[in-house]
């Protein structure tokens, strides 16, 4: 787990540029304007290629994507 | 007896109130009656669009037969195959009586009109999302009797909101506890009378009695300066920026109370749009439902499409290439005139600012000022930038320099 | 959970109430003062035009109405307001009209003046609704008010039946659809039936009963005003009123107002309107005319109205600028053939009252533009009404009328040899 969440964090930092992005791992990254549309996919390419899993981009429902947690409960599910 | 476009008089709505009374009460006990339901959608279908000559009414069950059954092949083809061709071609078919529609204008061919009936886009953003979904698996089971269901869910038929597959699915499947129902219907009555204030009071105000005086100013100073411009013509922008606001932002309320009633939680359409302090954040805010639809199913899969393959670096143009393509595709939904074209193209560039704006300010951050002064002229200009946006839009300028 | 309800419903329900008592309780609503009469006279609000309490506070006033069209709103300082305000004239003109008002309309509005009765009107004629389709549908739906064709169909018991007829008829066929019921009543009244007492009982209790309210209610607020205008129109007066003088003055202010074109039409008008365009519009009314036109059987529907109304009624017959008409290549006879049909209808059934501005002997300066009286055509109609609103009761031996049905039909609507047949 920890070691999930660490690597989709060093991905927001990449992806967003920013270097306190995903330290509040609650933090909600959609309301809070870190991810807009264009970094969602990119974050999202970047997870696929990380932990080879395949995201539909529909089944990309925001509210279960918004946080870090979140991200890697899904990601978890997925792999 | 003829067409009655939903929610357009006041007097609908006591009609409306009476048809849904049986299913309120229900319910209230807990119970969806289904037949009913099938009742009431019949009902309203037909004094929708089977008034008049049926034309409309015609296109209408033949579209929706169109949809389903390309849907179903689609559905049974996709258990066993995963082609990419196939798949676009069936997208492509699904929205081939939408093109048609929206080419009349362009070719002013009456059978191609024939193709036409109120709400057709909203049901082929409908079906496209379906075809879409199933694709990428996370539809895997869908009846004919639940597509149309979705397809047809009478409050928003005409104009939305879009709503999407498997949310519907929930809260049609599910009964609402007393509890739960109750604050249904205390979210439907606010947005009912919200509604009416907006579309019959304030939208009439802007609409009815405003718009066409100033129109008769600005077009007065036709051939007399140079374009025909004077200050009426601002007026009108801005008087046709509230109207269609006030009146669509009224519809959109209806709908969902409405569905609301019905024990469905549309999703809303208008979140205070002219507060939006970028164009990115106005796109948030207007026509959500729609503005969502286009982001999910068009930008974010040639954005993911794009980024997978590497076909392009840099993400500069990927975004701007993504912002394009689909602010050109929404301009071609909306009318095949070259005031929406051009509106769409307007939209495109002011994101693309936007962005590059956000870039700047991001590595600028301690040079440029934030406070509430930059805060309420950033909405100002937002504001001014989205209502000249819609000048294009009404036609107004296609009426003051061409006809 | 009640009190949950209550408060999500209460509001709606107290809201209910209060429309259904605003709009339905039996209390008179007294919102027509005289200065709003005053303003309502000038104004040519759509909405006194459409409705009924303010024209009928104005009968039971000092006001003789000018039932007209878009020619009511140039107001030089011959216009009549003008004039009557300067010169004291006893009784005040009322304007009824606006552009694209034509007979029919102005038929539902004097049939829906019940005040009107035994008192005297003046019409202004336009050849130009005399067109071969007659009105356009959109310009008389947007002018027919719900509240004049409850009227009418109430009233159309009583009345003569061929006119009920025919009036029902005519608004079915212009496609006006003003609801289920009301449609249904005057597929009725076309037919020659009576309506049901289903249909009186709703369209009484309910519609009208609704819409008297709301006519009472919002019928004068806010109104257009053209008071000022007015008040400087009259400025421009000399303070005797001099025929002669006043003839040569308007002379003068029409020439100073209409001079970047020699054909005496006002420059505003004319920037605005012909300026960029007037050749497309040289000898166009070659072949026009104006003796084919299902406008004779609304006419005759409107005649109908005044007679019910024992109203004693001034025609007069609108000027075309005569520069104008030369420039379309309009035929002299087209104007003649006009005069003669219209007036051989008029008096026939006793409408013997008519000023004819289409024929004078020096026509300068008669319009204000193209089409609309002005200057010295206003003060030509002056001179008549001054005398004519000295009293504002009809005689009722002007009122003699005999009214034949023969004017309703096809027939006459397309006859062109007229003279010694009926």
């Amino acid at each position: 787990m920890d070691e999930i969440t660490t690597k989709i964090v060093d991905i927001l930092q990449d992806v967003t540029g920013l270097d306190d992005a995903g330290q509040d791992k609650d933090q909600d990254l959609f309301k809070d304007g870190v991810l807009d549309s264009m970094a969602t996919v990119e974050v999202l390419v970047n997870l696929q290629d990380e932990f080879d899993i395949t995201v539909p981009v529909s089944e990309f429902d925001r509210s279960q994507w918004s946080t870090v947690n979140k991200i890697a409960q899904q990601v978890q599910e997925l792999e | 007896m003829n067409n009655i476009t939903p929610y357009s008089s006041p007097h609908y709505f006591i009609y409306l109130l009476l048809l849904l009374l049986p299913i309120i009460i229900g319910l209230w006990f807990g119970k969806r009656f289904r037949t009913y339901d099938f009742f009431a959608t019949v009902v309203i279908l037909i004094t929708a669009f089977f008034g008049g000559n049926m034309s409309q009414g015609i296109s209408l069950l033949c579209y929706v037969l169109l949809e389903i059954i390309l849907v179903s092949i689609y559905l049974a083809y996709r258990k066993k195959h995963n082609s990419f061709w196939i798949f676009t071609m069936f997208v492509l078919l699904a929205i081939i009586p939408l093109v048609f529609v929206k080419l009349d204008p362009l070719l002013q061919n009456p059978t191609i009109s024939l193709f036409g009936f109120m709400g057709i886009s909203y049901l082929t953003f409908k079906s496209v999302e379906i075809i879409m979904e199933i694709r990428d698996g996370v539809i895997k089971e869908l009846s004919p009797y639940e597509f149309g269901r979705f397809l047809l869910f009478f409050p928003t038929i005409t104009s939305g909101p879009i709503d999407r597959f498997k949310r519907f699915q929930k809260d049609v499947n599910n009964v609402p506890s007393r509890e739960e129902y109750v604050e249904l219907l205390h979210s439907g009555v606010d947005k009912l009378m919200k509604g009416l204030l907006y579309k019959f009071i304030i939208g009439y105000f802007f609409g009815t009695l405003l718009l066409p005086k100033v129109q008769i100013l600005a077009m007065s100073y036709k051939g007399q300066t140079p374009l025909g411009l004077s200050w009426w013509v601002l007026a009108y922008m801005y008087v046709y920026s509230m109207y269609l606001f006030f009146d669509f932002a009224g519809y959109s309320l209806f709908a969902v109370a409405i569905s609301n009633f019905m024990g469905i939680k549309t999703p809303m359409n208008f979140n205070a749009p002219f507060k939006a302090k970028n164009i990115k954040d106005f796109w948030n805010r207007w026509h959500m439902t729609l503005s969502f639809w286009f982001r999910d199913f068009i930008y974010m899969r040639l954005m993911f499409t794009i980024i997978k393959h590497k076909w392009i670096k840099n993400r500069v143009t990927i975004a701007d290439l993504g912002y394009i393509t689909l602010f050109l595709i929404m301009g071609f939904w909306h009318g095949e005139t070259w005031y929406y074209i051009v509106y769409g193209i307007f939209h495109a560039i002011a994101m693309i600012t936007n962005d590059a704006w956000l870039r700047y300010k991001k590595k600028h951050r301690e040079s440029i000022p934030s406070n509430k002064f930059t805060h309420a002229f950033a909405v100002f200009l937002t504001f001014n930038i989205v209502c000249f946006s819609f000048l294009i839009f009404s036609g107004f300028l296609n009426t003051l320099w061409f006809s | 959970m009640k009190k949950k309800l209550w408060m999500i419903f209460g509001p709606v329900i107290v809201a209910i109430a209060a429309l259904l008592i605003l709009l339905w309780a039996p209390i008179n609503f007294k919102t027509v003062t005289p200065e709003k009469v005053q303003q309502a006279a000038t104004s040519l609000d759509v909405r006194v035009l459409k409705g009924e309490s303010v024209k009928n506070a104005a009968e039971k006033e000092n006001y003789i109405p000018i039932i007209g069209s878009s020619e009511l709103s140039r107001m030089d300082p011959f216009h009549p307001s003008s004039m009557a305000q300067k010169y004291n004239w006893k009784n005040k003109p009322f304007l009824q009209g606006n552009p694209g008002t034509a007979s029919l309309t102005q038929a539902m509005n004097v049939g829906g003046m019940t005040n009107l009765k035994g008192n005297k009107a003046v019409f202004i004629i336009s050849p130009q609704w005399f067109t071969k389709s007659g009105v356009p549908s959109n310009a008389f739906k947007y002018f027919l008010s719900p509240l004049q064709l409850t009227g009418f169909i109430l009233n159309s018991s009583k009345g003569d039946k061929a006119m009920n007829k025919y009036i029902a008829n005519r608004i079915l066929d212009l496609g006006v659809d003003k609801g289920p019921i009301e449609n249904d009543a005057l597929q009725r009244i076309s037919e020659g039936k009576k309506i049901t007492s289903f249909q009186r009982f709703y369209i009484e209790s309910f519609a009208r009963s609704s819409l008297q309210s709301q006519d009472d209610l919002f019928g004068s607020i806010s109104m257009n005003d053209h008071e000022k205008e007015i008040n400087h129109a009259a400025s421009q007066l000399p303070d005797k009123y001099d025929y002669k003088d006043l003839n040569k003055l308007a002379t003068k202010m029409a020439a100073k107002h209409s001079t970047d074109n020699d054909l005496q039409i006002g420059n505003s008008f004319y920037k605005k309107q012909l300026k960029k365009r007037i050749t497309i519009y040289k000898n166009t009314h070659k072949h026009v005319t104006y003796t084919h036109s299902p406008e004779y059987n609304d006419f005759e529907a409107l005649l109908y109205m005044f007679a019910q109304n024992k109203t004693e009624v001034m025609f007069v017959i609108q000027p075309i600028n005569p520069h104008w008409v030369k420039y379309t290549g309009m035929p002299m006879s087209t104007i003649t053939n006009f005069d003669t049909k219209i007036k051989y209808q008029l008096k026939s059934q006793g409408f013997n009252n008519i000023v004819d501005l289409s024929h004078v002997k020096n026509p300068n300066y008669i319009a204000e533009d193209t089409i609309h009286m002005g200057w010295r055509g206003w003060l030509m109609l002056d001179h008549h009404l001054k005398n004519y609103y000295k009293d504002k009761k009809a005689n009722p031996k002007n009122t003699q009328y005999k009214m034949n049905s023969y004017f309703l039909t096809d027939t006459w609507a397309n006859n062109t040899d007229f003279s010694n047949n009926k």
